[in-house]
């Protein structure tokens, strides 16, 4: 990460994003396993221990992990009825998959060593368009064509119309990819932040221990504790964000204006 | 019922509900979230916005051969999808600001 042996100091915050093949290679081509995979994998199990354990007691007075699963499921639902109403409570398994799969993404990623998933534009580009293909396909289920009236403003003088029509397609083609890129930017951009700390940190023991050296070491060790909690805050919210925006697209279909 | 018991009654209303609040543990507040959730998306749906329109100018320009002048049309229209997903969020923070 930080060091060679020439006692150079190589800064790489990057190289923790990279995929390799866990097992599979060549022979498997794209379906070999990754170290992506195997974190899908962690987050998987870590999610469905948390729920079944935590719902196994069924206790009135909840059990801490128990508390824990009830205030996220809380939590997801109210936001649910809040922004897209009880119609929208039909499609609260999907969006609580999704919020319990990102987070559980952006914290593990957080574990020292670990891969964060939710780094990669592939695996975010990837939900952000299952949720525009569900969402549109809602939207045209529930409305038909009238489905496309969605893009024309109702209120608008007729000349406008049909330029206010493309700004809106083009608004709508947007979303998704902001939608993606929100999340994975973000990642990338916290993770390499503390990384580049982290290779700071390492100066003193690659520098030898001068007073100057101690005290960049010393200080980048410092500044990493906020940067940590920031971080654990972003990768909860980024989590959040992309549920509600998936909730107030889901919102947009159902309800349209 | 006279007015004074009335009053007596709405009054021990209100204390029953303060002191249900008051033993009621304190929630994650979904309103903080939520700002947060508001600034997040308008700082990058207006870059992403007018990229995006670019792009598109630049593949129809490619298309048909007129190169800078779809890239510009679309641009400006990306840029007022930008500023149109921006202006439905702020919309949307002042319904919520109105309903609290």
């Amino acid at each position: 990460m930080a060091s060679s042996s020439e006692g150079e100091m190589v800064i790489d915050p990057i190289h923790q994003f990279q995929i390799f093949d866990l097992f599979g290679g060549e022979k498997l081509g794209f379906l070999s396993f990754t170290n992506s995979s195997l974190w899908m994998v962690i987050i998987f199990a870590a999610a469905i221990a948390l729920f079944l354990i935590g719902s196994r007691g069924r206790a009135i007075v909840p059990s801490r992990l128990q508390s824990l699963a009830e205030v996220i499921y809380d939590f997801i639902r109210k936001m649910v009825r809040d922004v897209a109403g009880e119609e929208g409570l039909r499609y609260f398994p999907y969006i609580f998959t999704l919020f319990v799969f990102i987070a559980f993404a952006n914290l593990l990623g957080l574990i020292p060593n670990s891969f964060t998933v939710t780094s990669h534009f592939a695996v975010t580009g990837a939900l952000a368009l299952t949720v525009f293909v569900t969402v549109t396909a809602i939207g045209f289920w529930k409305h038909g064509l009238h489905f496309l009236s969605f893009f024309v403003p109702q209120d608008a003088p007729l000349v406008l119309k049909p330029v206010l029509a493309v700004i809106e397609v083009i608004a709508y083609f947007v979303r998704p990819l902001s939608h993606s890129v929100r999340l994975g930017a973000n990642m990338i951009a916290g993770h390499a932040i503390l990384k580049v700390f982290a290779a700071f940190a390492t100066s003193a023991a690659v520098y030898g221990l001068s007073g100057m050296t101690a005290l960049v070491s010393g200080l980048s060790v410092a500044a990493m504790v906020p940067l940590f909690a920031l971080e654990l805050l972003v990768a909860l919210v980024q989590a959040y964000i992309f549920v509600i925006l998936t909730t107030i697209y889901l919102n947009d279909a159902l309800h349209m204006h | 019922m006279s007015e004074s018991e009335e009053t007596s009654s709405s009054e021990l209303g209100k204390r029953i509900s303060d002191a249900k609040a008051a033993l009621e543990p304190e929630k994650p507040s979904a309103g903080q979230a939520q700002a947060m959730a508001s600034v997040w998306r308008m700082t990058l749906d207006m870059v992403i916005g007018t990229a995006f329109g670019f792009a598109i100018g630049w593949g129809l320009d490619s298309l048909f051969g007129t190169k800078p002048i779809l890239m510009v049309v679309f641009g400006l229209l990306g840029f007022a999808a930008g500023i149109k997903l921006v202006m439905d969020e702020a919309k949307r923070m002042n319904e919520r600001a109105r309903d609290e």
